[in-house]
C-alpha cells in the first residue's frame, strides 16, 4: 500500500498550525512537561556524596521515569481529541470527501502530535542533563550520564509516544466524547511506563540487548496500531455514528398491552420493569440504549429513566445495546401476573469502559434486582 | 483530473439505491440520471433521505442495494478514492478549521487532492467567490454567508466533475443566500454538473435544469414546467372590471375552453388545453358580449404547488 506524501505533510501542516493558535494545546503541552521537570531536577541535585550505590540508582532511575512520562502523557490528551474532536467541530466530513485515505489521514495526526512531542520531551531531557551536569555531584553526573541510561531515553521516548498515539487515535475513532476519550487516552498510555520503570529501577537488569528487545517490542506495536487504528476508522460510523448495516434505534414501538395464551384465551400477562441508575449516578458509556426482548427491539431508555412493558408468561430474553455495544443477554422464564425488576446503566468505572471496547457486552451492566 | 473519461456517459446514474440503517428506511429504490452541465435540484422535506444520498454519493456511506456510477465510476469500494479525486461535496455546514485562515484552509484541502499548482488554485477559487481580499483573515471573523462561500471556494478548487451542493443556502439572509444563486448560476455557465439539494423551492425553480422531488423515494422527476403540466391542467385567469351578467354564454361554447369557474366576484378561471389559442378566442368574446376586461392571463403553478402536491399526496398515501 502506498501512502501519498503530499496529503500527509497536509494534515501535518494544518494540524500543527492549528496546535499554536490553540491556548489548550500549548498549556497542556507546556504545563506538563515543566511538572516533571521539577520533581526529577530536585531529585539529583539533593543526592549527597554519602549516598549508597543503591540509593543513587533508585533515585536516578525515579527521576528519569519522569522523564519518560513526558512522551507517555503529553501526546495521550491530543491523540485522543484527534478524531473525536474534529467530528464535533463538523470538520471532519469535509476531510473524509476528499480522495485522502484513512491510513494517511491517521498517520498525518499522529506525525502532528509526533513532532511537538518529541521536540518537548528532548529539550526537557536536554534541560534535565544540563541541570545534572552543571549542579550536581560528580558520581550524580557519571551514573546519569551512563550509557544505558541515555539509550534507554533516546529510544523510549518516541516509541512511548508512538504507543500513547496509536491508543489515543484509536479511542478518538471510537469515541463519541472528546472528554471521555482524553481521559481514556491518558489512562490508557501508562501500561507500557511499567517496563520503563522495572529498567530505571534496576529491576530488569539494563542492557543493550534488553533495550532493544523491548524497544522493538514496542516497534512493532507502534507500527501495528496504525494499521488496526485504519481498520477501526469507520467512514460511515464516524458521519453517521452507526455501523454500516447494523440496526439502529427505531421509533419507540408499543409495547403489547394484551397477551393472549397459546388457546386463544386472554391471559393475565406479566410486567417487565426496566430501569436505569448508573453506580453513584456515573456513567461512562452514554447515550440512549435499546431495549430488545426476544429479539424485537420494543423502544429505548436514557438515563434515570424507567420503562414499563407487559410481557406473556413464558421463557424470554432481555438485552441492551447501543450501537456495538450491548450487555449480556439476560434468559428468564416469567409466569402470569409476575412482576420482574431489572436495573441497567452504561460501564461507570474505567477498566470496564475500556475492556468493553475489546468485549462490547461489558459496555451496559443489566441485572435482575 | 480525468474529465475526459468522465463526459463519456452522464456525470450521474442512480439506479434502484436504497440506504438502511436497521429498519429504518432512509431513502429507497432511487433513481435518476444527470447529464454533464446539468444543475439537477434533489428537493425534499426534512429527513427525506436527501443528504444521505449526497452521502452514498459522495462514497461517506455504503448503500444497502441497488448500484450508481459518479463521474463515470462505478460506486463500489474499490473506485472510493478515484471517484472523490473527481468530485467535490459542500455539506450543509462548511466545517472549516476556525483558528486558520481562509487561504490556510484552502491550502489544507489542495493538499489533501494534491493539486500542483496549489497558489494559482486557492487564488483562482477565491476570486470566483469574491473572498481574495480575506484571504489571511481566520476563518472564525467570518459571517456565516462568507462562511459559506469560503466552503464553496474549497469545493472549487479540484475542479470537480460532479459539484455536490448540500443546503448550500441554509441558514443564510437573503443576501447571503442570493450571492450563493449568483456563484451557482456562474458554475453552470462554466459546464459545471451541480447535484442541489434543497428545501428552498424557488432557489430549486431558479437554478435547476431539472429536479427530483424525494419523500424517502423519488416521487417525481423532470423540468419545473415539465412537472407543473404533469400535475395541474393549464389555466387562464379572466379578470373584469364588473361581474358578467352570463357567463357560460361567454366561456362554453368555446372547444378551446374545457371547463370555467367562478372564483371570486368578476373573477374566472377556465381550464385550457392550449392557453395560446384559448385566450384570442376568450378576448374576442368578452369583447362581443361587451365586458371591461381588466386582465386575461395564464396562471402560474409554482414548483412550491408542484412539491406540495407531490408531498402531500404521498403523506396521504402512507396515512391509508
Amino acid at each position: 500500500m502506498s501512502v501519498g506524501a503530499i496529503r500527509i505533510g497536509a494534515i501535518v501542516r494544518k494540524e500543527l498550525r492549528d496546535y499554536r493558535r490553540n491556548r489548550f494545546v500549548i498549556l497542556t503541552m507546556s504545563i506538563t512537561p515543566i511538572i516533571f521537570i521539577i520533581a526529577p531536577v530536585i531529585q539529583i541535585l539533593t543526592i549527597s556524596a554519602a549516598t549508597t550505590s543503591t540509593r543513587l540508582d533508585q533515585r536516578i532511575g525515579i527521576s528519569l521515569l519522569y522523564m519518560l512520562l513526558i512522551p507517555a502523557i503529553v501526546p495521550a490528551s491530543l491523540a485522543a481529541y484527534s478524531v473525536v474532536g474534529e467530528r464535533e467541530q463538523g470538520t471532519l466530513e469535509p476531510v473524509l470527501i476528499t480522495p485522502i485515505r484513512s491510513e494517511e489521514f491517521l498517520l498525518g495526526k499522529a506525525l502532528a502530535v509526533l513532532l511537538p512531542t518529541l521536540g518537548i520531551s528532548y529539550a526537557i531531557f536536554g534541560i534535565f542533563l544540563a541541570c545534572t551536569a552543571l549542579f550536581a555531584h560528580a558520581a550524580v553526573v557519571s551514573a546519569v550520564f551512563e550509557g544505558s541510561h541515555l539509550l534507554t531515553q533516546l529510544l523510549f521516548t518516541p516509541l512511548l509516544a508512538g504507543w500513547s498515539i496509536w491508543v489515543g487515535i484509536a479511542i478518538s475513532t471510537r469515541s463519541s466524547d472528546v472528554r471521555v476519550a482524553q481521559q481514556l487516552g491518558t489512562l490508557a498510555s501508562l501500561p507500557p511506563l511499567g517496563i520503563a520503570a522495572l529498567v530505571s529501577f534496576n529491576v530488569l537488569t539494563p542492557s543493550l540487548w534488553l533495550a532493544l528487545a523491548v524497544a522493538a517490542g514496542l516497534l512493532i506495536v507502534d507500527g501495528l496500531g496504525w494499521r488496526a487504528v485504519a481498520v477501526m476508522f469507520d467512514r460511515e460510523r464516524l458521519i453517521t455514528g452507526r455501523r454500516p448495516d447494523q440496526p439502529t434505534t427505531v421509533p419507540d414501538r408499543a409495547a403489547p398491552t394484551q397477551d393472549v395464551s397459546h388457546t386463544g384465551e386472554p391471559q393475565m400477562s406479566a410486567t417487565l420493569i426496566v430501569r436505569r441508575e448508573g453506580k453513584f449516578g456515573i456513567e461512562l458509556r452514554r447515550g440512549r440504549f435499546d431495549i430488545t426482548v426476544d429479539g424485537t427491539s420494543i423502544g429505548g431508555i436514557d438515563n434515570h429513566e424507567t420503562v414499563e412493558t407487559n410481557l406473556e408468561p413464558g421463557h424470554h430474553s432481555l438485552r441492551l445495546n447501543s450501537g456495538r455495544y450491548t450487555s449480556r443477554n439476560r434468559v428468564f422464564d416469567v409466569a402470569g401476573g409476575e412482576v420482574l425488576n431489572f436495573r441497567c446503566h452504561g460501564a461507570s468505572i474505567w477498566p470496564t469502559y475500556v475492556a468493553s471496547i475489546v468485549k462490547p457486552d461489558l459496555a451496559i451492566a443489566l441485572k435482575r434486582t | 483530473m480525468t474529465t475526459s473519461v468522465a463526459q463519456q456517459g452522464p456525470a450521474l446514474v442512480v439506479e434502484h439505491l436504497t440506504k438502511r440503517f436497521g429498519d429504518r428506511v432512509a431513502y429507497e429504490d432511487v433513481g435518476f440520471e444527470v447529464g454533464h452541465g446539468e444543475v439537477f435540484g434533489f428537493l425534499g422535506p426534512n429527513g427525506a433521505g436527501k443528504t444521505t444520498t449526497v452521502r452514498t454519493l459522495g462514497t461517506l456511506i455504503a448503500p444497502t442495494s441497488g448500484t450508481a456510477s459518479v463521474a463515470g465510476l462505478a460506486l463500489i469500494p474499490g473506485n472510493g478514492q478515484a471517484i472523490r479525486e473527481r468530485i467535490s461535496v459542500m455539506p450543509e455546514a462548511p466545517g472549516l478549521y476556525l483558528r486558520l485562515t481562509v487561504a490556510e484552509n484552502l491550502a489544507c484541502f489542495a493538499g489533501l487532492y494534491e493539486l500542483s499548482d496549489q497558489a494559482a488554485r486557492i487564488a483562482a477559487a477565491l476570486k470566483a467567490v469574491n473572498l481574495t481580499d480575506r484571504a489571511d483573515d481566520p476563518c472564525r471573523t467570518l459571517s456565516k454567508g462568507l462562511r459559506q462561500r469560503v466552503g464553496l471556494a474549497r469545493a472549487l478548487l479540484n475542479d470537480p466533475s460532479v459539484l455536490f451542493l448540500d443546503e448550500p443556502t441554509s441558514g443564510l439572509d437573503p443576501v447571503a443566500a442570493r450571492e450563493v444563486h449568483e456563484l451557482i448560476d456562474d458554475l453552470r455557465q462554466r459546464g459545471v454538473t451541480i447535484f442541489l439539494t434543497t428545501h428552498r423551492l424557488a432557489e430549486a425553480e431558479r437554478l435547476c435544469d431539472r429536479v427530483a422531488i424525494l419523500n424517502t423515494t423519488v416521487l417525481s422527476i423532470g423540468r419545473p414546467d415539465e412537472l407543473r403540466n404533469r400535475l395541474f391542467k393549464r389555466t387562464l385567469t379572466v379578470r373584469t372590471r364588473v361581474p358578467l351578467t352570463n357567463p357560460d354564454d361567454v366561456f362554453a361554447g368555446h372547444p378551446s375552453v374545457e371547463a370555467w369557474r367562478l372564483e371570486r366576484p368578476a373573477v374566472y378561471v377556465l381550464t385550457v388545453s392550449h392557453p395560446e389559442v384559448a385566450a384570442p378566442d376568450v378576448v374576442r368574446a368578452l369583447v362581443a358580449a361587451s365586458a371591461d376586461v381588466l386582465t386575461i392571463a395564464e396562471s402560474q403553478h409554482s414548483l412550491e404547488d408542484v412539491y406540495l402536491e407531490l408531498v402531500d399526496e404521498d403523506v396521504e398515501a402512507s396515512h391509508r
